[in-house]
């Protein structure tokens, strides 16, 4: 389409104002259709109208209860948006969106699974609400799909990203970051230092139940419960009773691995008094479940009824872990790499300069300088 | 069935059973119809199809968005929920009851045959990590075999039957990877190193 800069602009004219919400099927036609065939160099002047459009179009979706149908026309117009796929765009958080609520959450990975480290709102007309959305519906999906260490990352984007002023995605992020980080690693590991002041602060007036919770979950089953029961009504209000349940029958798993770390046999019998369950029977199927999960290393006896503990018998001597190392130490490089390019283009940011400046500015810039001996520097000249 | 992409209908005669789930994600996805999952989608076989590829959490995501109607209506939804609730629930016994239950159509039950295999060497492997000694019982329940068809079936593995206590014997194995850390990737790691050391 050679004129897709124009149509743009008129179709974004069509969809007009989003109140009072109508149906509108032929809108819906012609954006689909524009967003396949539309040409990007054109689409990336009016980038605003561009969201604006897709946004439009979401809304229709919404109102015929499709959400389904979304998800395809936003993930072609997140990758027509950006010239780079490291780049947050505002549909990102659209499209997890749309997953979520059609629950198609796989649909959502190509794009989520790729690394983003950078916002540029020149290149994408991206807000600042549209990157803490991001966050909390990217965590939204990797939560549901049980890939809890990078839902967490997802929820952390959403609180350590900068501000004065506290909104409810934060918190209901953080609510989901307090269970998902209980049931990942079995305790709540508290925020980053670079997490803004005013989330700290607000988060332990605004989500007391859920530090309760997580203060009671490393006691006893007895204060544990007390949480559980004083506050399920919050929990369920907020959506997250399934979570807590999760949490719950984490502990159990926990309790096991526990025991690993004291003992080297131990018999059924005594792992189910110890954990708390019913019958050695059940303490064996519980074990086979952890075998089989790899989150235990044992071999049953059942002859005389033992259970011993091993060591992780990984011994990383494979072609798979070479493989696994030699990815890490790739991606390692190309980050710093970027790293090094942010550093520099702030460093030279005449904004960042003048409000840096004044008397420290003589040994800001000396500061500066020192990168380029720094260990970054190395691993971005490093080409092998 | 009136869907039927002949995408579909070539992956199950040719066995890619792995492909089946993805296939029909991505014409669930292009469909223009907004309720695509309520008239003639093979949802059992997607449902089994994800199950298949281990994607547990992916085949409760279609369950959820299954229109109630269809679940109450298509037998073989229900029987293909119910495996995914004790797979979900690692249900270790009963699974080979579940998948043994007939009532299968033509392509489900070739996908069923194709579960069952994959799940067997599954936990053979599984419990010849997890015992060191086994009662013939419990393993024939574990495997869903009977204790006559057992003995074939873990001698491969090295599960020799002590005839003093009736018990399964599970040598422990070292398992040889045979593809060792080739040497491009050793050769790239050391460039590492290499670099690491004159650097610093």
């Amino acid at each position: 389409m050679t004129h897709s800069l124009g149509y743009l602009v008129l179709l974004d004219a069509r969809g007009g104002s989003p109140n009072p919400p109508h149906l509108d099927a032929a809108f819906v036609k012609l954006a689909v259709d524009f967003i396949r065939d539309c040409e990007e160099s054109q689409i990336r002047i009016a980038r605003e109208q561009f969201v604006s459009m897709c946004r439009k179009l979401k809304e229709q979706y919404l109102l015929m209860e499709t959400p389904r149908q979304a998800v395809l026309p936003l993930r072609t117009a997140l990758g027509k948006l950006a010239d780079s796929t490291s780049l947050v765009t505002p549909l990102h958080a659209d499209l997890c969106q749309m997953c979520v609520l059609s629950k198609c959450y796989s649909a959502a990975l190509p794009v989520l699974d790729q690394e983003v480290d950078d916002v540029d709102p020149k290149k994408t007309a991206m807000t600042a609400k549209d990157f803490l959305l991001f966050g909390y519906y990217g965590g939204l999906v990797y939560t549901g799909l049980k890939n809890y260490s990078k839902a967490l990352n997802m929820f952390l984007y959403t609180l350590t990203a900068p501000t004065m002023v506290v909104n409810a995605i934060t918190m209901a992020a953080y609510k989901r970051y307090v269970l998902v980080s209980l049931i990942h690693a079995g305790s709540l590991r508290g925020l980053p230092k670079y997490a803004p002041a005013a989330v700290t602060r607000s988060t332990k007036t605004e989500c007391a139940p859920y530090q309760d919770f997580a203060s009671a979950y490393s006691k006893s089953d007895e204060d544990l419960h007390k949480a559980v029961t004083a506050h399920s009504q919050a929990f369920a209000d907020d959506g997250n009773a399934g979570l807590v349940k999760l949490a719950l029958s984490a502990r159990t798993m926990r309790a096991i691995q526990k025991l690993t770390q004291t003992y080297l046999t131990l018999s059924l019998a005594d792992i189910a008094a110890q954990v708390g369950l019913g019958s050695a029977a059940e303490a064996e199927q519980h074990i086979l479940r952890m075998i089989d999960g790899g989150q235990v290393f044992a071999r049953i006896d059942e002859a005389a009824g033992m259970v011993r503990f091993l060591e992780d018998p990984e011994r990383y001597d494979t072609a798979k872990v070479v493989q696994r190392i030699d990815g890490q130490i790739q991606q390692s490089i190309a980050i710093s790499g970027r790293l090094m390019d942010i550093n520099q283009r702030i460093s030279t940011n005449k904004g960042y300069l003048n409000k840096a400046g004044g008397k420290d500015r003589h040994t800001r810039m000396e500061d500066m300088g020192d990168f380029g001996s720094g260990p970054e520097q190395m691993a971005y000249q490093f080409n092998p | 069935m009136a869907f039927s992409s002949s995408q579909l209908e070539a992956a199950i005669k040719e066995g890619r059973f792995e492909d089946v789930a993805p296939e029909l994600d991505a014409e669930e996805l292009q469909s223009p119809n907004p309720n695509v999952l309520a008239q003639d989608w093979p949802i059992a076989l997607h449902l089994l199809g994800h199950i298949y590829n281990g994607n547990l959490e992916d085949a409760r995501f279609l369950w959820k968005r299954t229109p109630a109607a269809v679940k109450e209506q298509d037998p073989e939804l229900k029987a293909a929920f119910q495996l995914l609730q004790i797979t979900w629930n690692k249900d270790y016994q009963a699974i080979w009851q579940a998948l043994a239950a007939s009532g299968w159509s033509q392509h489900a039950s070739k996908l069923i045959a194709a579960l069952h295999a994959k799940l067997r060497a599954h936990s053979l492997q599984f419990l010849s990590r997890s015992y060191s000694t086994i009662s013939p019982a419990k393993a024939a329940s574990l495997l869903g075999a009977s204790e006559a068809e057992l003995q074939p079936l873990v001698e491969p593995e090295g599960w020799k039957l002590d005839p003093a206590t009736n018990m399964f014997k599970v040598e422990e194995r070292t398992v040889e990877d045979a593809d060792r850390a080739d040497l491009q990737h050793l050769e790239r790691l050391s460039r590492y190193m290499v670099h690491l050391e004159t650097g610093a």
